[in-house]
């Protein structure tokens, strides 16, 4: 009890500190506001001019897509603006700065969250991506009901743990190789597949999305749940543990490769 | 510090000074190159996005084929084009764009633009060869590949003719021109912020949507095909493809490429500006 104190201590400490910093990047805000609007604006005009061509995409229409992406926003918003360590675990590695947080007396990888503790200029994403399901929701006409003031929430925040847990875990090949970053990339465009209704793909990929790498677990088989589609109503259910059991999973895959940690000695 | 960029207009001019040109820049574009083969496996990765993309989006049109009415256009023709616009990207998030955004704008950071600019040499210009030499490289170990393997996997249409496939080539140039213009006026913009990877993302999405590389513009409803039409992105994505596949033919080949170049032009010049503009407010801490 006392050493869970100890470390929400110390978290909500570098919040603080963390917003101190980011008050100098007013500007840094104002033009990622910008640019996460023309991206999110510009994935849906390609939606729109999509479902012009077509009223329906393997049984799901224009709004009901829309629901699966908004969702998408927030959840990668959520782990971009809170979670978004994995991503550095190479630069650590590199610089030789896992050495300074290897002789402190708190675990490496809460320090790195701490570091990492918030990125508002991405926060942004969370109420982009509220407003896009909020209309999507409003658009297909459901009745609004209160559990969803519970699922929704819920889902975002294991969706993103679930994301960065992909994410840290495939970051641990920092430890062996030195440049990780064509290896993440792909990542995220891979995440795109779980974008559309998995019954367009060929044979493995929706096992993939579901199972190996989950991505179809943050959004789709929640909206899914949320629409009532058939078949989804299981994964819709399961899906909110997903994000951690994966997190477990990547807490034990770190523990074995920061073992192999060699400083550079700079 | 304020200091104008050396100009190379100054010194004398004549023939050898033009060889000694094209022997600088072609220097540096190989050495630019050289440079990043050092990280051949971010080319291969590269190759795999481009063709993760690519199953994407064949997978995403046939299930909108499977479920359309009418579509003017063919679904072979669609996947060529779809395909193509993949191999011949101008618009990813590879080594030529992360290399203008975060030089041009970590180097005015850090202040290390003036170890270039004291260089005897145009920094625009420089940069130019270099992404330039980025460019090529990037043609030749994922644009050809990515090519071959639709050509083989997804079964795509070689070019209608022969006139076809040179206008094709003579297109890829020009988008090379305004591909770069772009992304150097973006990297200015970078300047003032430290999330360049945002405006990274964003303009990916737009352009590549404006561009026509994800939707042939014939598919647009009207009023965006007629947005798209009048703004400088389609010679990034529609204008080869469309000759490759003889959608524009003949004279209008001519038309298509010459619109292209005034674009590149204008970027060119308005990309200057900003450019010396922004040098003239440079402030560089003495370290």
């Amino acid at each position: 009890m006392a050493a869970l104190r100890y470390h929400l201590g110390l978290y909500a400490a570098s919040f603080r500190i963390m917003l101190k910093i980011l008050t100098q990047y007013r500007v840094d805000f104002g033009i990622m506001v910008v640019s996460t609007t023309i991206r999110e604006g510009a994935t849906l005009l390609f939606l729109s001019v999509i479902f012009g061509l077509i009223p329906r995409l393997q049984g799901w229409s224009f709004y009901e897509v829309v629901l699966v992406y908004g969702l998408i926003v927030m959840v990668n918003a959520f782990s971009a603006a809170f979670l978004d360590l994995p991503h550095s675990v190479q630069w650590y590695v590199q610089e030789g700065r896992l050495d300074i947080l290897l002789i402190r007396p708190v675990r490496p990888l809460f320090q790195m969250l701490c570091e990492h503790c918030f990125n508002p200029t991405q926060a942004g994403g969370l109420i982009v991506g509220g407003a896009i399901v909020a209309t999507a929701l409003a658009r297909l006409g459901l009745p609004f009901q209160g559990w969803w003031l519970g699922y929704i929430p819920l889902t975002v925040v294991s969706g993103a743990v679930l994301v960065s847990s992909i994410t840290l875990i495939v970051a641990c090949a920092a430890f062996w190789f030195t440049s990780i970053v064509a290896l993440l990339m792909p990542l995220g465009y891979f995440e795109g597949f779980a974008q559309y209704p998995l019954a367009i793909y060929a044979r493995p990929i929706p096992f993939i999305l579901t199972w190996i790498l989950p991505y179809a677990m943050t959004a789709q088989y929640p909206a899914g749940l949320l629409l009532g589609k058939e078949g989804y109503r299981p994964y819709g259910l399961i899906a909110p543990l997903m994000g951690w059991l994966f997190l477990a999973f990547a807490l034990l895959v770190w523990s074995f490769a920061i073992r192999h940690y060699k400083s550079t000695g700079t | 510090m304020a200091r104008t960029i050396p100009s190379s207009a100054g010194r004398a001019g004549g023939p050898g000074r033009l060889h000694e040109l094209a022997l600088r820049h072609s220097g540096i574009a190989v050495t630019s190159v050289k440079e990043k083969l050092i990280y051949r496996f971010d080319f291969f990765l590269s190759l795999v996005i481009t063709l993760i993309t690519m199953t994407l989006l064949s997978f995403l049109w046939r299930a909108i084929y499977r479920n359309a009415t009418a579509i003017d256009l063919p679904f072979q023709a669609l996947l060529t084009y779809i395909c193509l616009g993949q191999a011949f990207s101008f618009n990813r998030i590879a080594w030529p764009q992360r290399r203008l955004m975060f030089r041009v704008g970590g180097s005015i950071r850090s202040g290390n633009i003036v170890f270039d600019l004291l260089r005897p040499t145009d920094y625009q210009a420089m940069q130019f060869s270099e992404v330039l030499g980025l460019y090529v490289t990037e043609m030749a170990l994922i644009n050809l590949p990515a090519y071959l393997f639709a050509l083989v996997v997804f079964g795509i249409s070689p070019p209608v003719s022969p006139v076809a496939a040179a206008g094709f080539a003579l297109a890829l140039v020009g988008a090379f021109l305004l591909a770069f213009s772009l992304d150097f006026l973006l990297s200015i913009i970078a300047f003032w912020t430290f999330s360049a990877g945002g405006i990274i993302y964003g303009k990916k999405a737009l352009l590549d949507l404006l561009a026509g590389s994800i939707v042939p513009l014939t598919l647009f409803p009207d009023w965006l095909r007629a947005v798209a039409l009048v703004l400088p992105f389609q010679g990034l994505g529609y204008t080869p493809i469309a000759i490759y596949l003889g959608q524009i033919d003949g004279a209008a080949i001519w038309g298509s490429l010459l619109v292209q170049l005034v674009w590149a032009a204008a970027l060119v010049l308005l990309t200057r500006l900003v450019w010396l503009r922004a040098l003239r407010r440079l402030v560089v801490q003495g370290g």
